[in-house]
């Protein structure tokens, strides 16, 4: 498995990265499961009144990543503004 | 193979030994913390003691600042190859070094080094490091030297020198080293009390010997190293093999420069390359390369030796730190490192903690070990002048160790729990400081909110508000962070960042007005006044109606919060960890404002609102 929320197994002779709460698969493990998410970008104040509670940030950006099955958040982090998805896990095999 | 049959000692005498010589270095450490006149040391518990094989390998790490194991540890290797015939080592000498190029982590932490001799030879070494209040240099407290080009202009590195020879404290260096310092009398108190840590561990270890005899106790300090590589590689090979990477940004003097970390672990082996991180800054946010390996070692202990000896020796073998010269995370000479702390060895912590706690995840044996992020960044406050007492006083102010801890798979992370590279440091007492320094705390708290939102939540951060006390003002303040925008601590499986750091001023307030009418105020919005919001680094001074506000970073949420239980966030809200408005908007919590009880069918429509509002605003990559 990738983590609690992403589970692997072997479907059509490969193997590939699913939602282990509806099932949803998000393509082969030797790819970006990223990729084949759902993505939300917006002010880091979304993360909470006190990530950014003097209103003074202007470089960075709360960005999201859902299930597109059942809408499960699986990544909620603070970038910089335009940076690339980032390939956080992957798994050898 | 076990491990006893590879090493010239029996089980039982190994165990006894080595819990010994732990204790001997705990030992060493308290003494450290009774001698010392410092809040630095004895209040906020920012040193660390160690014991170290004869080639300088630390084999015992004491339970204060983690990243101390790799300053003790290079500056004795150097010592122990490049002083070995000139100066030479004898027995009762003893080393001071802060140079960060040598392995001391900034300036300010100096190291005090000292062998450990048996009928000649050379059995051990032992070592101390305290953060210094001032060693010198263009800037109150060492520290910040803001727009200086290199190292140069930040306090001087010193390069070993042997302060005790023979026993005796050699006055030339002694005042070498004090004359420097704009306090020395804290200074001196402090290298006191490193002296009578080293003199600590060598007693006890002599004393040992005479009990066990010498081959014994080094067959002991050479078994915890090979006992805790063989454990580690053990832990490796349990874990999946993989690459997981983390982008983390410093910044400083208006420029951002992102840190990269690419770990892949295989086999028993992990590689932390940290290629297509920023190239250096002139100065002050940089950390040499023993600053990226400590930072990654504090990391490691943390989230995988939580259950084996901490010897950053014996993991060594097992681990490669890849960063290029020339780098924020890599200092090339003369660039300048004196707040490499805060900085470029706090992103190689946050990058492999991150990494490492989504290795974790990816194991279901280790899942009840995941934690999200610690204490994402820090803010630096700095206080100099004259105190209430007519007396010179200065020093860091170290609440910033007291953020939030990351939550685990399974709870909430720990409230105000410390930072990672310490599991003992401490908020020093609040009337300490209101003793020692000319100024009050209007409230010293945890901060609602400030965890990061998740199934289980992160640990709360902390807050508080100084105002200036029977003095007319505080002449010289420093705040400082290398995360003005972005100091969170990182979340894992969609659970929310921490809440970040804050600092802010009410000019000209009406505090002193509230005094005269008994009235305490309990936010910073109570308080009439100037709002000013603090640039990432600044000096400045405290008036004697200025109030200064202050929060540390909380911890990473774990899990979709939209999957925590209801009764939890109720639980958070009676306890002030979390608001009502909070916990409706990020938990889908829905709180009657009257009865401070969940309202279930409330809650399942709002949360069933929320997540309508995912499937309408997210989209394809």
């Amino acid at each position: 498995m990738l983590n609690e929320y992403l589970g692997t197994k072997t479907q059509d002779k490969r193997k590939v990265v699913y939602c282990s709460s509806c099932g949803h698969v998000f393509g082969p493990i030797s790819g970006n499961y990223k990729l084949h998410a759902l993505i939300s970008e917006g002010p880091i104040s979304r993360a909470g009144p006190q990530t950014d509670p003097l209103n003074k940030n202007k470089k960075y950006v709360f960005r999201q990543f859902c299930c597109p099955g059942c809408y499960r958040l699986l990544e909620s982090e603070i970038v910089l503004r335009g940076s690339p998805v980032e390939w956080d896990i992957k798994l050898a095999g | 193979m076990s491990i006893f049959d590879k090493i010239n000692i029996d089980p039982v005498t190994f165990e006894i030994l080595r819990h010994r010589l732990f204790a001997i270095n705990d030992e060493a450490a308290a003494t450290l913390r009774l001698v010392s006149g410092s809040p630095v040391a004895n209040e906020a518990f920012d040193f660390n003691t160690g014991i170290m094989d004869a080639d300088g390998g630390v084999c015992v790490l004491g339970i204060y600042i983690g990243i101390h194991a790799i300053s003790i540890e290079d500056v004795t290797r150097y010592i122990a190859v490049e002083y070995k015939d000139n100066p030479g080592i004898g027995p009762d000498d003893m080393f001071i070094c802060n140079d960060p190029y040598l392995g001391a982590m900034h300036q300010s932490d100096v190291v005090l080094t000292a062998p450990i001799h048996y009928n000649g030879e050379l059995i051990a070494w032992t070592g101390a490091v305290i953060h210094q209040v001032d060693v010198g240099g263009s800037v109150r407290g060492s520290q910040c030297s803001l727009g200086a080009e290199s190292i140069f202009q930040e306090a001087p590195p010193m390069p070993p020198l042997k302060i005790i020879e023979k026993g005796v404290l050699r006055k030339d260096i002694k005042q070498e080293y004090l004359r420097r310092s704009r306090l020395p009398d804290v200074v001196e108190l402090d290298l006191r009390a490193k002296i009578a840590a080293n003199n600590t561990t060598k007693k006890r270890i002599l004393e040992t010997i005479k009990e066990y005899g010498a081959d014994t106790v080094k067959a002991a300090i050479a078994a915890i190293r090979e006992y805790t590589e063989m454990r580690f590689r053990e832990r490796l090979k349990e874990l999946p093999d993989g690459t997981w990477r983390h982008t983390y940004c410093l910044e400083y003097e208006n420029k951002v420069y992102p840190c990269h970390m690419s770990m892949e672990k295989s086999g028993d082996h992990l590689v932390f390359d940290l290629a297509g991180t920023a190239d250096q800054a002139p100065a002050v946010v940089n950390c040499t390369y023993a600053g990226a390996k400590a930072g990654i070692v504090v990391a490691l202990l943390q989230y995988l030796c939580y259950d084996m000896p901490w010897s950053p020796a014996g993991i060594e073998k097992a681990i490669e730190v890849k960063s290029k010269p020339g780098t924020i995370l890599s200092v090339r000479w003369p660039g300048g490192i004196s707040k490499s702390t805060t900085g470029g060895v706090q992103a190689s912590m946050q990058l492999a903690s991150v990494c490492l706690g989504k290795l974790l995840s990816s194991s279901k044996n280790y899942l009840d070990r995941v934690m999200a992020g610690w204490v994402g960044g820090f803010g630096t406050l700095e206080l100099f002048g004259t105190n209430q007492r007519d007396e010179p006083f200065g020093s860091v102010l170290l609440e910033s160790l007291v953020g939030g801890s990351g939550a685990t798979a399974f709870a909430d992370g720990v409230d105000t729990g410390g930072m990672l590279h310490s599991i003992s440091c401490c908020k020093a007492n609040a009337e300490t400081y209101e003793f020692r320094y000319p100024f009050i705390y209007i409230f010293s708290r945890q901060q609602t909110d400030s965890g990061g939102a998740g199934k289980y939540r992160g640990g709360m951060g902390y807050s508080s508000i100084y105002v200036p006390h029977k003095v007319e003002k505080i002449p010289w303040c420093l705040l400082l962070t290398f995360n003005p925008e972005n100091s969170e601590s990182s979340g894992l499986m969609g659970g929310y960042p921490g809440g970040g750091v804050v600092f802010s001023f009410k000019r000209n307030s009406d505090i002193l007005d509230s005094f005269k009418k008994g009235v305490m105020p309990g936010e910073m919005t109570e308080i009439q006044g100037k709002l000013e919001k603090v640039p990432p680094q600044l000096i400045t001074e405290i008036g004697p109606r200025d109030v200064l506000f202050r929060q540390t970073a909380g911890g990473g949420g774990y899990g979709d919060p939209l999957e925590r239980d209801p009764e939890m966030v109720q639980d958070d809200v009676l306890n002030g960890a979390v608001s009502i408005k909070a916990a409706k908007q990020l938990f889908g919590v829905v709180i009657d404002g009257k009865t401070l009880k969940v309202k279930a069918k409330a809650t399942d429509n709002q949360r069933v609102k929320i997540k309508a509002v995912r499937a309408k605003e997210f989209h394809p990559v």
